[in-house]
This record gives C-alpha cells, sequence and structure tokens, in this order.
C-alpha cells in the first residue's frame, strides 16, 4: 500500500443561508452599526438585555458553588427557556409575540404540565444579543467568558428579581432548575416575558440611562469628519441616535413608519433645522443616506438575483459577451428599450413624491429596478451638494459599490447614449464581480462556501452546489425599525394605527431629560 | 481518503511557494490563496502559466489588485506548440518542502467546486526525494527568467533518499504514454478518468498494457470524442459518468493480478497530454505514479452510460493548435528604480514597421523598432502595458502585467510583519490557535536556549522585552479593535501599527491580540433585513463556534505539551542569565494567565484536567529549581505568578478528579505564605505601574487580575472583598452580639434587640438565642477558611460547605456550633 496523501479533492463546508450575497448591503449596515450601535437587525426584543444581564450578574455573584452544580453554559440555555416558555406563556389568548428565539421549543414546552427547560436552539439568543450585550457596555466580550462590566451592575440589579419568586433565589444561587411545572411558570410569566419593560419600573429607567446616556457627560460629534469619531464616541452616536428617533417620531405625526416607509419620509421631509439642533441635522443628513442607500440597494440586489437566473440557465456557462446578449435579452422581454436619460428625467421630476418612491421600491418590473438604483445615486448626490458636509463627501466614496463608481457608470452611459437594456447587463455582470468578491472574501476568513457563481476558463457560470440558491432582494427595514420596536417595548412610543407612533409622556420626558443635558 | 487543499493551505511554515497551472482566476487567487501564503510566512510567490490563461487573466473581468506587486504570474510558451497543461503547487522553507501535484487550476474550480485529483509530497518523507527532485528538475527545466526571483530561492531536497515510494513522471522529455507503459507493462484492467478524451490515445494505452476489461469515468457533458467512436475502437470499454458534480480529475488505474498501479496528475487521455513529450509538440504535464494504489473510494457514484450514441460529447479537438498567436508577445515587463523595461519579440521573422507602448492610457511611441526593448521613467509603476506594432502593415497588439520588484521586495522584507497581520486579521480560530501555538513554541525555544541569536517573528525575543517601548497609541484602543471591528481594513491597519510600536518590547502583546481576535465575534452575516429570526438554523455561525471550540482545545493541549516540554528539558539554568531568565518565565506565566483566562468556556473536562495536572507539575518544579529562588522574591515576579495561578485556579474549578484542587492549593499554599496576598500585585502596581500594565490590561476596561482574583483567592483560603463585605453586612451585628454577651458589655440587651429584629426567625439566630441563654455555651459561632467545622474538626458536608463560600452562616452537623467564612 502507498504511503502517499493522495486522493480526491474535497470542497469546503457549503453555507446554508446566504445573507447579502451581493455584498452590496454591507456598506450601510456597517455604517448603521457606527450611527446606532449596539443593535442589529437580529435583537428585536430589548428585554432579552437586562435579562441577560441579571443573569449573568445573579451567576458571577453566587461564585464558584454555582459552577459546580450546573455549568455556566447549561445555566443560560436553562434561562434562554424560561424566557421562551414565559413569554409564551404570558400571552394565551393573543398572538405570539415575533422575536422570541426559541419560540417552537416554547410552545411545545406550554403545552406540557411539566417540562424540561431546554430549547436546543442552534444559535441561543446570548450568543444573538451577545454583540450587542457589549455594545451597550454590560458584557466584555474581548474574552471567551464575557465577564459583566462593573458599570453594567446597575442595569442587571434592576430587574426585580423578587417578582420571580422561588426562581429568583435560584438564580441568586446562580443555579436553575432543570424541570419546571407551568404553573409555576405562569405565576412569574411577566417577570421574564419580552413583551414589554415594566412601566414605571427601576428596569425602565436603568435602559433610558443606558441608551441615551442620561446622566453622562457625552462629547456628541459636532460634525461627522470621519467614522473614527464615530467608533471613539459610540456611546454619545447611540445617545443621539436614540434622541433621533423620538424627534422622527414627533414630527412624523401619525404618519406611517416602517421599512421603505420610513426610507420615504426621511427621503421627503427636511425636518431637524439646522440652526434648531445642529447634532441631530447632522444624524438626518446620515440617515438620509442609509435611505438613499437601500433604495440602491433594494434595486442592485433584484439586479443581481435576475442576472443570476439568466447564468442559472447556462449550465455550461456564458462567455462575458455572451452574458450581456442573454441578459439584454431578458431585460427586453417585458421592457422597452429606451435612453438612459430618460430613466434619470423621470427621478429627478418624481423624487418628491412619496407616492411615487414607494411605488418604484415595491416595483416588479426590471426598469423599476434601475429606478431604484438612480433615485439612491440621485437623492445622495443632491444631498451632497445641499449640505457639503465631509461625512456625505466620505459616504460617497464607501465601499463596497461606492455611489461615486455607480454615478460615474450613469454619466459614462449618458455620455455614450447608451440605452437601458445595457446598462442593465452592465450591472448584471458588475453584480456578479462584487458577489464573487464579497463571497471569496467572506470563505477567506474561514466561513463556510456561499460562492453562487464562478468565473472559470473565460465563463461565467453558476456551479452545482448553488444551483438551487436564490438570494433574496434587500428589504427596506433599517435600525431605525429596530430602534421603534425598542422604544414601544420600553414604552417610549405607542401606536397610533395605520402603521404610525406617537410619542408617550416618558418618551416626551425622555426628549426633555436629553435636550436639557445634551442639545449644548 | 480526501484533500481540501483549501485547508491544507492554512498550516505549515514555508517562504516560497510556486504555483503551476493552465487556467488561473487571479481574483481567487489574491482573496483565497495568498492570505494563506502570508500567513505562512511566504514571501515569494510566482506562478507559471500557460499563454492563454496568461491572455485570459488579462481580459478577465475579476481584475487583480496585487498581480506584479505580491506575486509574479508568467506565461509560457513551448517551444512546438504544446501548452503548459501541469498543475502544482510547490512550498518551500530551507531544505523543507510540501507539494501537491494534482489536476487541480489554480481557479475556485479548480481548488473547491470541480472533482479533482492531488497527492502530497514531502521532504520529510524518504520515499519523495526521488520524485520532488525530478519535479524541482523539470521545472528548473523551463522556468523563465521573470520567474528566476522566485525559483531562485528553491532548491532540491538534500535528504537522504530511500526506496522511492511515488514516482513523478513529466513529459518534458519523454511522452508519459511510453513511461507508464514501460512501469505498469501488463494490467488484467484499466480504469482511466478522464474529463477530455479521444480514442486513439485510449486505444493504444489500453492495447499497450493488454487491457482486457477498460472502465471509462468521464463528466456529465461527455469527453471531445463521440462516445460511440471511443466504444468501437477500444473492445470492452464500460463507460461511466458523473451525475452532479463537475469532474475534472485525471487518473489511470491499472489492476493486474500480482499488482496495481495507480498515476494521478494533469494529464487527460489525449495525443497531446500522454502521446508526445514536449520536443514533439506535447503538453507539459506530471503525472505521479504509485505502486500498489488506487483510487481511494469516493463519496459520489459514477453511473454506466446504457447509450453511448446518445451521450454528448464536446467536439473539441486537442491536437488542433490552439489560436493562432499573436504575431509580437511581451517578454518581460518590469519596474524597478522607478524605471519601467519592456522586452518583446517578434515570433516569425516579419517587418516590423512602427511600435508604442500604452501604460495606464498613455501611449509611448517608440523610436527604434530594431531593439527589442525599451525603457521608461516613471513615477508610478502600472500595473499592465500594452504593446502595439505594426506588422507587415498589420496592427499587432499585446498585453502583459508588469513585475514591480519595488514592491515585491518591500513586501520581502516585510514578510514577518504581513504573516502576522494576516495571522491577527484572520477570522478563522484554528488560524489563531495555529498562531499562539507558534507564539509559545518559539517563545519557549528561546527560554531554552537563554540568550540566542536565531532568527525569530515578529515576536522578536522573549528577552526584547526590557526595552522601553514607545507609546504611539493606547494600546487598549487597538484592542477595541481587534476585538470589535468588522473592517479588516481597520484591523489590519492597527494590527501593523501596534506590532510596529509594541511587539519589540512587550512580546505579550502579540499574544493578547491574537487571544482577543479569537474571543471576537466573528464579522459573520448577521446584518440581513430578516426579521423571522426564531430557531433559524445558522449554520455560519455554528461552523464558527464549533471550530472556536477545536481551537480551544487545540491551544491547551499545546500550552500542556509546551510545560511538559520545559520541565523535561535538560538545560542547566545557573548558567542563563537571572534577567533572561527571569523575562522568559515571567511572559510564560503571563502567557498561562492569558490562556486560561480566554479559552475557559471552551475547554474540555479532559483538557482542564490535564492543564491542571502539568502546571502544578510546572509549579514544582519552578519552586525546586535554584536559579528561580531569587527571582521569586521580586514583586514582578511573584505578581505574574499569582496572576497565572488564579488563571488555572479558575479551570482547576472545574476539574472532577478529586486531587487536582487540593494539590493545586497545597502547592501555592507552600508558595505563599505571607497575609494576604492581594498585597503583591498591589506592590507590583506601585512599583512597576508599566510592567504591570503589560500583564494586567484587558480590552475596554479593568484588568486580568480583577477577574481571576476571586478563583486565586479562593484556592489560597482568603475570601474576596465583596464577600468580607456581605458577611459584615449580614452577620456583623450577631458578632458583635456575641463578643458583648462574652465580655457582658453594657451594650449588650440593645445589640440583642437589634439582632433580634433582624434575625427573627432565622434558624441562626434560634440556635444563637438558645445558646446565649445557656450562658456557657457561648462562643457559638466560630470562622473558618476550610470545609472543616473549626469547633470540633468534623468536615463538613458539599452543600454546607458552598454555603460558607457564598457567605451563609451554616450550623455544624456534628457540634451544632455556628460557622462561617473566615475573612
Amino acid at each position: 500500500m502507498t504511503t502517499t496523501e493522495m486522493g480526491w479533492t474535497k470542497p469546503l463546508a457549503v453555507a446554508r443561508s446566504y445573507i447579502d450575497p451581493s455584498g452590496v448591503q454591507s456598506a450601510s449596515t456597517t455604517f448603521q452599526a457606527l450611527l446606532f450601535p449596539g443593535m442589529s437587525t437580529q435583537t428585536t426584543r430589548l428585554r432579552y438585555i437586562p435579562l441577560i444581564a441579571a443573569a449573568r450578574y445573579y451567576r458571577m455573584e453566587a461564585g464558584k458553588g454555582a459552577e459546580d452544580q450546573l455549568s455556566l453554559t447549561n445555566y443560560l440555555r436553562r434561562f434562554e427557556a424560561l424566557i421562551a416558555v414565559r413569554s409564551i406563556r404570558h400571552h394565551p389568548q393573543e398572538r405570539i409575540l415575533d422575536g422570541i428565539v426559541g419560540r417552537g421549543a416554547g410552545l411545545s414546552m406550554s403545552g406540557q404540565e411539566e417540562f424540561e427547560l431546554k430549547t436546543s436552539l442552534q444559535n441561543p439568543p446570548y450568543n444573538i444579543y451577545r454583540g450587542t450585550l457589549y455594545n451597550l457596555g454590560i458584557l466584555d466580550t474581548s474574552t471567551t467568558s464575557d465577564p459583566l462590566f462593573n458599570q453594567a451592575k446597575s442595569l442587571a440589579m434592576a430587574w426585580d428579581i423578587s417578582a420571580a419568586n422561588a426562581i429568583g433565589e435560584d438564580m441568586r444561587k446562580g443555579i436553575l432548575p432543570s424541570r419546571m411545572r407551568r404553573d409555576t411558570v405562569d405565576e412569574i410569566a411577566p417577570a421574564f416575558c419580552l413583551c414589554k419593560i415594566p412601566e414605571g419600573s427601576v428596569e425602565q429607567q436603568a435602559l433610558m440611562q443606558n441608551l441615551f446616556a442620561l446622566g453622562k457627560e457625552l462629547q456628541l460629534p459636532s460634525s461627522y469628519e470621519n467614522e473614527d469619531a464615530l467608533v471613539l464616541h459610540s456611546q454619545a452616536c447611540r445617545s443621539l441616535a436614540w434622541r433621533f428617533l423620538l424627534e422622527l417620531v414627533l414630527d412624523s405625526d401619525n404618519k406611517r413608519l416602517s421599512a421603505q416607509y420610513t426610507l420615504v419620509y426621511l427621503l421627503s421631509h427636511d425636518f431637524v433645522p439646522p440652526t434648531e439642533h445642529p447634532t441631530l441635522q447632522f444624524c438626518l443628513q446620515t440617515w438620509r443616506w442609509i435611505a438613499a442607500r437601500t433604495f440602491f440597494e433594494r434595486g442592485w440586489t433584484q439586479i443581481f438575483a435576475q442576472i443570476l437566473q439568466v447564468l442559472r440557465q447556462e449550465r455550461e456557462g456564458l462567455s462575458r459577451k455572451e452574458l450581456q446578449q442573454k441578459a439584454q435579452e431578458d431585460y427586453l422581454t417585458e421592457n422597452q428599450d429606451e435612453p438612459i436619460t430618460r430613466l434619470i428625467q423621470e427621478v429627478e421630476a418624481k423624487c418628491n413624491s412619496p407616492e411615487w418612491l414607494l411605488e418604484r421600491f415595491d416595483g416588479k418590473l426590471y426598469r423599476d429596478f434601475l429606478l431604484c438604483i438612480y433615485i439612491g445615486l440621485f437623492m445622495a448626490v443632491e444631498d451632497k451638494k445641499r449640505y457639503g458636509t465631509p461625512i456625505l463627501e466620505n459616504l460617497w466614496e464607501r465601499e463596497p459599490v461606492p455611489f461615486s463608481r455607480e454615478y460615474t457608470r450613469f454619466e459614462k452611459g449618458i455620455r455614450n447614449n447608451n440605452r437601458t437594456s445595457t446598462l442593465w447587463a452592465e450591472i448584471g455582470e458588475e453584480s456578479l464581480t462584487q458577489h464573487f468578491q464579497i463571497a471569496l472574501r467572506k470563505m477567506s476568513f474561514g466561513n463556510p462556501d456561499t460562492l453562487l457563481v464562478d468565473f472559470d476558463n473565460g465563463q461565467w457560470r453558476v456551479p452545482e452546489k448553488a444551483q438551487d440558491e436564490y438570494p433574496r432582494r434587500a428589504e427596506g427595514s433599517t435600525r431605525l425599525d429596530i430602534g421603534l420596536q425598542w422604544a414601544q417595548q420600553l414604552g417610549l412610543i405607542e401606536t397610533t394605527g395605520q402603521g404610525g407612533f406617537a410619542l408617550t409622556e416618558v418618551g416626551l420626558h425622555c426628549c426633555v431629560e436629553w435636550d436639557r443635558e445634551h442639545r449644548q | 481518503m480526501s484533500i481540501s487543499l483549501l485547508e491544507e493551505l492554512q498550516s505549515g511554515e514555508y517562504e516560497t511557494a510556486m504555483f503551476l497551472t493552465y487556467t488561473i482566476n487571479l481574483r481567487f487567487f489574491e482573496l483565497m490563496i495568498l492570505p494563506r501564503l502570508r500567513r505562512m510566512g511566504v514571501s515569494r510567490v510566482g506562478i507559471l502559466i500557460d499563454q492563454k490563461g496568461y491572455q485570459d487573466s488579462l481580459a478577465d473581468p475579476l481584475a487583480p489588485q496585487f498581480c506584479g506587486r505580491e506575486y509574479i504570474l508568467a506565461p509560457i510558451h513551448l517551444p512546438r506548440g504544446g501548452i503548459q497543461h501541469a498543475k502544482l503547487i510547490w512550498l518551500q522553507k530551507h531544505g523543507k518542502i510540501t507539494a501537491y501535484i494534482g489536476s487541480h487550476n489554480l481557479t475556485m474550480a479548480g481548488f473547491n467546486d470541480q472533482v479533482e485529483v492531488t497527492a502530497k509530497l514531502t521532504s520529510t518523507n524518504p520515499g519523495h526525494i526521488q520524485a520532488l527532485c525530478v519535479l524541482h528538475d523539470t521545472v528548473s527545466s523551463v522556468i523563465l527568467p521573470s520567474l528566476d526571483y522566485v525559483w531562485k530561492h528553491t532548491v532540491p531536497p538534500t535528504a537522504e533518499q530511500d526506496f522511492p515510494t511515488a514516482k513523478v513522471l513529466s513529459s518534458f522529455d519523454r511522452s508519459l504514454f511510453d513511461q507508464i507503459v514501460e512501469t505498469v507493462q501488463i494490467a488484467d484492467e484499466l480504469r482511466v478518468v478522464t474529463p477530455f478524451l479521444d480514442a486513439t490515445a485510449l486505444k493504444s494505452l489500453s492495447e499497450a498494457v493488454h487491457a482486457e476489461t477498460v472502465l471509462l469515468d468521464l463528466p456529465k457533458e461527455g469527453a471531445d470524442t463521440p462516445l460511440l467512436q471511443v466504444v468501437e475502437a477500444v473492445p470492452g470499454l464500460q463507460p461511466r459518468y458523473l451525475e452532479d458534480k463537475r469532474l475534472h480529475a485525471k487518473a489511470y488505474q491499472f489492476t493486474a493480478t500480482q499488482t496495481s498501479w495507480l498515476a494521478i496528475g494533469s494529464a487527460n487521455c489525449t495525443q497531446a497530454a500522454l502521446m508526445k513529450s514536449v520536443a514533439e509538440g506535447g503538453n507539459l504535464e506530471f503525472l505521479l505514479l504509485l505502486e500498489d494504489a488506487s483510487l481511494p473510494d469516493e463519496n459520489f457514484g459514477f453511473t454506466t452510460i446504457s447509450s453511448p450514441g446518445a451521450f454528448p460529447n464536446t467536439g473539441r479537438n486537442w491536437d488542433a493548435s490552439s489560436a493562432s498567436p499573436a504575431s509580437i508577445i511581451i517578454e518581460e515587463a518590469f519596474y524597478k528604480d522607478r524605471q519601467l523595461t519592456v522586452k518583446w519579440k517578434l515570433l516569425e521573422n516579419t517587418d516590423l514597421s512602427e511600435i508604442t507602448l500604452d501604460v495606464d492610457g498613455e501611449s509611448i511611441s517608440i523610436l527604434s523598432s530594431s531593439s527589442n526593448a525599451t525603457r521608461v521613467t516613471l513615477d508610478k509603476a502600472p500595473q499592465s502595458v500594452t504593446l502595439k506594432a505594426t506588422i507587415d502593415g498589420n496592427i499587432s497588439q499585446t498585453r502583459g502585467w508588469v513585475i514591480n520588484y519595488d514592491a515585491l521586495e518591500e513586501k520581502v522584507s516585510q514578510a514577518k510583519l504581513h504573516q502576522w497581520v494576516e495571522r491577527i486579521a484572520s477570522e478563522d480560530p484554528r488560524q489563531h490557535a495555529d498562531s499562539i501555538a507558534i507564539w509559545l513554541v518559539q517563545g519557549i525555544q528561546e527560554l531554552l536556549q537563554g540568550h540566542h541569536e536565531t532568527e525569530s517573528g515578529p515576536l522578536q525575543s522573549w528577552e526584547g522585552s526590557v526595552q522601553k517601548q514607545e507609546k504611539t497609541q493606547s494600546k487598549r484602543q487597538f484592542y477595541e479593535v481587534f476585538a470589535y471591528s468588522s473592517d479588516l481594513t481597520d484591523i489590519r491597519t492597527s494590527a501593523r501599527t501596534l506590532l510596529a510600536s509594541y511587539s519589540n518590547g512587550d512580546p505579550l502583546v502579540l499574544l493578547r491580540v491574537l487571544l482577543i481576535r479569537f474571543a471576537a465575534n466573528p464579522s459573520l452575516d448577521m446584518t440581513e433585513n430578516t426579521k423571522d429570526d426564531d430557531d433559524a438554523y445558522d449554520a455560519t455561525m455554528q461552523h464558527y463556534l464549533a471550530k472556536r471550540k477545536a481551537a480551544s482545545q487545540s491551544i491547551v493541549r499545546n500550552l500542556v505539551h509546551q510545560l511538559d516540554r520545559l520541565t523535561k528539558a535538560e538545560v542547566n539554568w545557573n548558567s542563563v542569565s537571572e534577567q533572561d531568565f527571569s523575562i522568559g518565565l515571567r511572559i510564560l506565566l503571563g502567557a498561562v494567565a492569558r490562556i486560561c483566562f480566554s479559552i475557559v468556556e471552551d475547554i474540555l473536562l479532559k483538557d482542564a484536567e490535564d492543564l491542571t495536572e502539568h502546571y502544578i507539575h510546572f509549579f514544582e518544579w519552578l519552586v525546586s529549581l535554584s536559579a528561580a529562588r531569587p527571582l521569586m522574591q521580586q514583586p514582578q515576579f511573584k505578581g505574574s505568578f499569582l496572576l497565572s495561578i488564579g488563571a488555572v485556579a479558575r479551570i482547576a474549578e472545574r476539574c472532577k478528579e478529586p486531587t487536582l484542587y487540593p494539590r493545586l492549593q497545597k502547592a501555592s499554599k507552600r508558595f505563599f505564605v505571607d497575609g494576604d496576598l492581594r498585597s503583591i500585585i498591589t506592590t507590583w502596581k506601585q512599583i512597576a505601574p508599566e510592567d504591570a500594565d503589560r500583564f494586567l490590561t484587558l480590552s475596554k476596561q479593568g484588568d486580568l487580575w480583577q477577574q481571576v482574583e476571586p478563583y486565586g483567592l479562593r484556592l489560597l483560603g482568603i475570601i474576596p472583598d465583596y464577600l468580607r463585605r456581605k458577611i459584615e453586612q449580614h452577620w456583623g451585628l450577631l458578632l458583635a452580639l456575641q463578643e458583648a454577651d462574652m465580655h457582658s458589655n453594657p451594650q449588650r440587651e440593645d445589640l440583642y434587640a437589634q439582632a433580634k429584629t433582624k434575625y427573627f426567625g432565622e434558624e441562626i439566630w434560634i440556635r444563637y438565642d438558645e445558646a446565649r441563654h445557656r450562658k456557657k455555651s457561648l462562643p457559638v459561632i466560630f470562622q473558618t477558611t476550610r470545609k472543616v467545622c473549626s469547633a470540633c474538626y468534623q468536615l463538613l458536608p458539599e452543600r454546607k460547605w458552598q454555603q460558607l463560600r457564598v457567605g451563609e452562616a451554616v450550623i455544624c452537623d456534628g457540634c451544632h456550633q455556628i460557622l462561617l467564612l473566615k475573612g
């Protein structure tokens, strides 16, 4: 037998989920993370934060004795199961809350008189909220043991452990039972339920202080000259973002806010006068850029998905020239060819109409996809001219798929009298190129294979592993939407029907407090 | 057996890399291969490619960023029109060589997606030496001057040869066909795996070895020749095809009664690949021939082709010459010392009337068309150049990548820095584990050698830590970036600055950064606009966490191994300077503390026990060492020692083996005999604040001692401050009452009234009250530091001991006295 290591080659693991495969959304999402630190589109339930902080705090206080009885991992898994089952039991007559991680297990436990506290989740809430807990200054995740920061103890202790009765006593000892009875759960469900933060509670106060940085001296960015300033002053950025969110609700006057409605509202309303509130004005400018960028992403991701579909039909692949030809043919099946200038004129003429913007965002025609791209570019370039702030200049160049390069593509297309089908094919191939690079970059970090397309031997083709993968288009939600959800859960805003919101008294109080402390 | 090439390139240390390929995707190479090479320490990278692949790369929509600046891509023109079709990866550092020979081009398809074959040859295997020598000779024969910059840094293996277990066949001098037949001679059964095929080649091969049955495995898309032609030409043919996956492997398996042979590599079953040598107009191909070997079972299935007439074929003719070559080619284009030099060659004896060079969109007219080279001064190196020539009245155009020797030299000079910057930037925890292993191995090696002169990484030598560092930016700020940022450019920039500023003065910086990156949340896809997050199977995150767990285990095992290595080394420690010894040991202690602290949540029970066991052994070894005795008096040394004990105590608390924790406790108490050990850390911070800061700084805030203090103090029987406060707050009144009762203090009645209100109904109060009434029964409250009643010396049950340890009072089951933890 040979001693030589030899054999068939083995591929890397293929990812089962494909998130932002075109890569175009990362420019906005990473910037949103700077503007609104401590939040992601996955962390929709604010109450996980004080609950996990409390669990971690009492566990640390309990010391080694607890570890001997129950490992930290098992303790957290049981705690998460408690949250899931109680969030379901707390609302027996209502629709199940969204954002409960482990909803399926929670439902199953709810159906039994006595059950094991277990969710068997692959990705438990603690993992999902870990980044948020770091950014809010609660857990130090720079080590795998994630100790609680000293400053976070007040928030951890603000959660009313006495409302958890015997379970609270267990938590003080750093342990939790492996099994539980349903009637026990029902007694203490409000203490753990994710639906909202109890009104007037210490927990509510502590969270407001954390999110709005109340009672703390802040260096609010007077202008966003560079992103480093945002990173350095993340607490100030978060505080400002929360104040901006309340200002948005205040100004919207019951108009519908959420996803693309928020985007369109931002693009159509310059609602913070710079003289009155300069820092909030800067905040508005950046959120307007995000709104413009999301329109752009919407168009881009739909073109990417469509061009991939064209390519998928050719098992042997297509040369660059063939791809261009097929893409153009595909465009012309349902859309008329027209000069690019016509698209541009339409955007310039109608971009002030919220209804027209919403129709384009939801449009199904390939032409709408191109229009979405140009809406994003046009809105951003206009703001850049109008406000002239350094941050908008920087954002104009922000990678990947920078606005500057795509705007030049349109300008060049106009100069060459190109038609929309040509532009469609050009952007289509560019989206493949971007995807290829972003997917390889992710893989080079050790992530599983997310590559949907390959360019080999002069041919574009969809490899066998990706034949059944269909990338999703970008939606209109941003971190402002998560912010609106958190604000509702915290009791700062309330719905007014038709998708609108209004400030509550607590919310108004927050605005006043923030303005008093930080406005100058 | 199966081999993942991308995984293979994750580990090892090399300096030079050379690739042979037919086609290439340069962006794939830059994003997936180049960072791996950098992390392995490779500073010189060359790629020898066929002319067609080279020209295709110039028109690739995925434009490269680093071609010519970080690696050299050079095309080869074989003399008689054959193509460069061999595929090889050659990695070398001094005498250490690893080579992969197979069917894989340097593309995503070749390295990952397609079904390929490969074999690994290493210079540490004496049976591979001859094969590696043949490979080296062949590459040396065809290598171009432009690749000398890389290839001259390789040498054939010099290790002693053993009986060769693998034989490399090259088509450079002789046809592969002749070489195969000469070795194999006869086979009952022949299996051919080939994506490209012509009937005559297969017929010749099966006849030459007298094969009675021929198994032919093809891709689903078919071969070049209509299958029916092949079936007619080769009697006993059993054709099959591969469903679902794209087949690009090339393999020949010969099975005879007595033996079997397997040849794998680049050669398709075609005339150009198999039947001709390069000199005869054939391709350059490599096959690796192995005796007593067969293709491993594949985890994919081949399907029998029942209707060969209906099976598709590509119609490609491999014997026809490839597309007519351009009349002029760029032989070399390079930039050095602000000068761009372009050399060209006319392929035929033709009349060249005009020639211009296009550089970054600017045309430079070359006056003398009789020369074959030009040189221009440029401030900035272009990435590629285009040569336009009027030949016999027709315009011919050719392009080439520019080799930027200035940039390449800079890369070479900073290879070590780049290696560690890339390692820090990596988001693969296994890579971090590997980096930490290198850090430890080098550090221990230096410690064992005392002061040594060998080359070292950016760690510099551990001895370098006495130098005072120049502070350019707060370390905490850097740590923030490493722990938090998902921006790789930011991470790379910070890594570069930090290593340049600190590593020379503080080797622990690099370890700390690696551990922070190890623990940092990866920049995974958590950003999509999705609201349905319930129970979502996040494969990426799971994949990552599984890898991190495995990496943690690897870190622990390596640490254990290194501690073991140190204690078993036969070194005269008295001959090592006290300063070198102290620094080396202290950094090791700091490393133990950091590593334990960082991986504690992922550690397996067995690893926890193993680590504790070896640490105790190391501890005892260190304390017994006469050379270490003077060090033991230094606060800095004691501080770092205590730090490591605290961190290991935390690990030890997880061990199930009952003797480990007491053994660690016993050893620690023997060494730390003085009062409150917290003063050691306080003194350390006072007399050497910068030094303490190096050992203790964490990202964001806080220090390492704060994190491990409770475990260390618990081990040494000292209760933490918060517990002391808790006992005072809750039980202080009762202790004061006992004191007053015992001394008939006049305040005792007041105290009694207060205590009755405070403790009313509690079991402890009932017991105290009862003892008080008996008077002679006082004192009834005793304090203990151990799991033993300090009144009757009876061992306490575990539950009571745990209650005591969290500050509660308990009643001894033996003597019924009240017990409290002693502060």
